[in-house]
């Protein structure tokens, strides 16, 4: 399988995060936390239409009533598949970065 | 009014609108939501205009990055769409080549024209103060309606002195309507044709700049003189001009003036309804200028202190004129504004010849004609064209083609015709405009192309024709059912036939107007080239009297009378075209004055112009000698007059001035103007020499040319001291109806181009309802039918559609055409064969178009156009 770019891990780790709780405004909110990068709205719906394109997330459409504004969300889990991308994404850094302790730089 | 509270504060509604746009965003993301959420919070942390900013910033953002999404898959999908775009134009070159060439040519008519139009409106609006500049203008009639362009010496000082809002004004003198003066420095000697004489505010009132020289001193004394730039290196080349003697005939009438060199201005604008190349200083003058009396060739402009003064004033004229010139004044003034002297004024002694507004709106009609012709075809073609690609639609829709992907497509496909067309027609119009110039006498340039404006209005021309054309396939091809256009060769619909007929008629009735109007506007013109105007236009030369002519006169005429080619030579004041003197003479037994042009001739003036005498004998006393002056008087005149019969004339006393005349003879009516002017009654008085400015020549038709170069090799032996300078009557009756000539050259032009777009439409149009037939002329070809049976069948529908074209056509073009002959006195009448012609015409041209294309058909093998059944 191809390697996923660093966005489409950032985004997939922020949705593993917030489990139920991913929609836009959480996802976005979470990786400004995780990595201190601000996304767009743009940038992420870009990046979730590609993962969507993939199969890799999946999403389902909420109505609600909200004081915060708003009244419907998307809320994105990740699929079996987008789990596999995940896990072997993490397995390359790790092989990426295993034996480079001894050296700082 | 209910108050929002602070934190329900909504995003900026531009923005929010445009986000809401987003679909896919929308759809798949909720984008507008999760936005407004993170909008809410920030204008509650940070305050509404951060957030407000935040919000445009994502809006942006969100817009850009859809445009990027899925980038290389659109790029795929455009190669895709040109490449069946150009398969579909190579398939088809014969159709493709007439779409596109019927819209360039359509396109070029147009520009040209918009150029023609947009400079005619460009007249006098350099000026700054165009506004407020109005020119003085005389009335000799009852109505009061302005007969006169020019007027009286007095009026432009008493406005002045008597009315405030009249800030300045500025007299123009001519000599006469076309002099030719002479003008002289050291050994360059020139008749000149542009020389005015004007007073020192023509610089402030109009944007006549100087380069040289003070504008409020130059033309203050006497005898000073500013030349314009190319004047000024005509006569001194490298010399500095300024302070230098030029001689000058202003008056021509022998007495050479000099005049001292004061400025050099720049050269007059193009555009501008009066031009001069020498500005004589007004004081210069002989004549008291002060007072209000007869018409000369002097203009009077006024600069007022705002352009809505001019509806007043005009009312305290006639008062004006009981105060300072008399109580029972014989002629009225009131004010012409400035921007109308170009294209709405035709009035007596113009200080050059002017266009005319009909002819603006005519050419506009024509170039939207000519451009709704060209849509049309343009429409109907890609209409037909685009029905034979119901299949690539079928495919389209069946992998999932979305409608508006295929409107996108067509209407890209179509706008990419029309840019090409365009492109084509920019090119065209930048080589035709030499020719194009030389054909309205006018100096457009492809710079002027380049005006933003101009850009701007092609542009949106060019996308709307792309878009027009292309909506009605778009739409229409991407409603078919994929099953249906799948199934069959071609989709055809027949709501989209009748549209396409109802063009096609529309367009040949256009196309039959413009052809009506060409038929009459060229009949016109014959007539006017053919008309006898009274006097012998072909063969007579004028050259213009100087000293050393008016001193050796006899001498000259008996050497010119040697030469077999020469047959009369006389001298006149005036001579047709070329001004005329009005008086009002009291003739017995009538109650009123009646106004006469006055002609003072020689003995051989009546001979010499092929007049002929109807009643009585011709003169033979001079007007100097001892009792009653002789007098001719045209025919016009004895029947206004009140005289039953030229011979009733004769004898009869008439008064004009302080002398006492008698009619010696009548002979026939001249036409001294355009024949737009009825003709004026004329009365000739022979004086002696020194009152004429023209010396008429009669020559023999035959060796013109011979007969030329013996005039100048005399000229050259007796006149030696001036430059010989003559024209032809027939030369400069022509030059009267310049700008009818102009306007039939080019009408003729643009009508052959809409009959050409016309019969690209009609040549389009016919192989397509062939192909549609392929199979009915096959089977019935088999079924024995002949190949002339083919041909009829197929051009009986084209033959109807030209005859409805017809009959809508003819009432318009009769209106239309009428009109325009109005503003003729002498003109011709309308006729049926004129129709008869036209619808001819049409006919042939369409048969002829049609008749490629069926004959083929006819010819076709009917085994090629049934195998596939």
């Amino acid at each position: 399988m191809k390697q996923l770019s660093v966005n489409f891990q950032v985004v997939l780790v922020a949705i593993w995060w917030l489990k139920d709780e991913a929609y836009g405004v959480c996802i976005r909110d979470k990786i400004k936390e995780m990595t201190g990068r601000t996304f767009t709205f743009g940038t992420l719906y870009n990046t979730l239409d590609h993962l969507a394109q993939k199969d890799l997330v999946a999403s389902r459409t909420v109505r609600i009533l909200n004081q915060a504004g708003g009244n419907k969300r998307v809320y994105y889990t990740i699929t079996k598949a987008g789990l596999e991308a995940l896990r072997q994404a993490r397995e390359l850094h790790e092989a990426i970065w295993k034996r480079t302790y001894k050296y700082s730089f | 009014m209910e108050m929002k509270p602070p934190e329900f504060h909504s995003p900026p509604r531009i923005a929010a609108w445009l986000v809401k746009r987003l679909e896919r965003y929308q759809v798949n993301h909720a984008l507008s939501d999760d936005m407004e959420e993170v909008f809410r919070r920030t204008s509650r942390e940070a305050g509404h205009i951060p957030a407000c900013l935040w919000y445009w910033g994502q809006c942006l953002d969100a817009v850009i990055k859809d445009a990027l999404f899925d980038f290389g898959w659109r790029i795929i999908m455009l190669q895709n769409y040109l490449k069946t775009a150009i398969r579909s134009l190579q398939r088809q070159k014969a159709y493709s080549t007439i779409n596109v060439t019927g819209l360039a040519v359509g396109l070029v008519c147009c520009m040209l024209i918009l150029l023609w139009v947009r400079d005619e409106l460009s007249y006098d609006r350099f000026h700054e103060n165009a506004d407020r500049i109005f020119r003085v203008v005389c009335s000799t009639s009852d109505d009061g309606l302005p007969t006169n362009a020019n007027g009286s010496f007095g009026v432009g000082p008493l406005l002045k002195k008597d009315f405030p809002e009249v800030l300045e004004t500025v007299r123009f003198r001519k000599m006469e309507q076309n002099p030719r003066v002479y003008v002289g420095y050291k050994d360059k000697k020139f008749y000149e044709s542009r020389f005015l004489i004007s007073e020192p505010a023509v610089f402030t009132v109009f944007n006549f700049p100087l380069v040289r020289g003070d504008s409020a001193s130059a033309l203050l004394e006497p005898n000073s003189i500013v030349l314009t730039e190319d004047t000024a290196r005509k006569y001194f080349g490298s010399e500095d001009p300024l302070g230098k003697m030029i001689e000058a005939d202003a008056y021509n009438d022998g007495n050479l003036m000099l005049f001292r060199v004061t400025g050099i201005a720049k050269n007059v604008p193009r555009n501008s309804h009066l031009h001069f190349d020498f500005l004589a200083s007004y004081s210069s003058q002989r004549e008291d200028t002060s007072r209000i009396s007869g018409f000369y060739q002097n203009f009077t402009y006024v600069l007022l202190d705002s352009p809505r003064s001019a509806a007043q004033l005009n009312n305290k004229l006639l008062d004006f004129l009981h105060r300072n010139w008399t109580k029972k004044p014989w002629f009225t003034i009131s004010l012409q504004p400035l921007l109308d002297i170009r294209l709405r004024s035709r009035l007596k002694s113009e200080i050059e010849s002017n266009g005319s507004i009909l002819y603006v709106y005519v050419y506009t009609a024509v170039a939207a004609f000519v451009l709704v012709i060209a849509c049309i075809n343009f429409m109907n073609l890609t209409t037909a064209r685009a029905s034979r690609r119901a299949r690539e639609v079928g495919i389209r829709k069946v992998v999932g083609a979305r409608k508006n992907q295929l409107v996108q497509q067509f209407l890209g496909e179509s706008i990419l015709l029309g840019l090409l067309s365009a492109l084509g027609a920019v090119l065209s119009v930048i080589m035709a405009l030499p020719v194009f110039n030389r054909l309205t006498g006018k100096s457009l340039t492809y710079i002027s192309l380049a005006d933003p404006s101009f850009l701007i209005g092609s542009g949106v021309v060019i996308l709307a024709v792309g878009l027009i054309s292309g909506i009605y396939p778009a739409f229409f091809l991407s409603a078919f059912p994929p099953a249906r256009t799948l199934k069959q060769r071609t989709a055809t619909s027949a709501s989209g036939a009748f549209l396409r007929k109802g063009l096609v008629i529309f367009q040949f009735a256009l196309s039959t107007g413009i052809i009506l109007a060409t038929i009459v506007v060229q009949g016109q013109m014959t007539y006017i080239r053919t008309r006898n105007l009274g006097y012998e236009r072909k063969q007579i030369v004028v050259i213009p009297l100087n000293k050393d002519l008016r001193r050796n006169y006899e001498g000259f005429r008996n050497e010119l009378l040697k030469y077999a080619g020469i047959e009369n030579v006389a001298t006149s004041d005036y001579v047709p075209t070329r001004g005329s003197a009005h008086y009002n003479f009291r003739f017995e037994g009538q109650e009123e004055d009646l106004a006469q042009v006055v002609y003072l001739v020689d003995k051989e003036f009546v001979d010499t112009y092929g007049l002929k005498v109807l009643a009585g004998k011709t003169i033979q006393r001079p007007l100097s000698a001892e009792g009653p002056a002789e007098l001719l008087v045209s025919e016009l005149t004895t029947r206004e007059a009140g005289y039953s019969s030229p011979q009733e004339a004769v004898g009869k006393i008439l008064g004009f001035e302080e002398y006492k005349g008698q009619i010696a003879g009548v002979v026939n009516d001249m036409n001294i103007y355009s024949l737009h002017q009825p003709p004026y009654s004329i009365s000739y008085v022979v004086t002696s020499i020194r009152s004429h400015k023209y010396l008429s020549l009669r020559m023999a038709p035959q060796n013109m040319a011979e007969t030329l170069a013996y005039l100048r090799t005399t000229w050259q032996k007796m006149i030696p001291g001036y430059p010989l300078d003559y024209f032809f009557l027939d030369a400069s009756f022509e030059q009267m109806h310049l700008s009818d000539k102009k306007m039939s050259e080019v009408f003729s032009i643009f009508s052959i181009l809409a009959i050409f777009v016309a019969c690209l439409g009609l040549f389009g149009l016919a192989a397509y309802t062939v192909v549609q037939r392929t199979k009915e002329i096959g089977v019935r070809k088999i079924l024995g039918a002949s190949t002339s049976n083919i041909y009829l069948l197929l051009s009986r529908e084209f033959l109807t559609w030209v005859v409805l074209a017809n009959i809508v056509a003819w009432p318009a073009a009769y209106y239309v055409m009428n009109k325009w002959l109005q503003s003729f006195a002498f003109r011709i009448s309308i006729g049926w064969e004129m129709f008869l012609i036209s619808a001819g015409v049409a006919l042939l041209i369409s048969m002829l178009t049609v008749a490629y294309q069926s004959v083929k058909a006819a010819l076709a093998n009917p085994a090629d156009s049934l195998r596939y059944e």
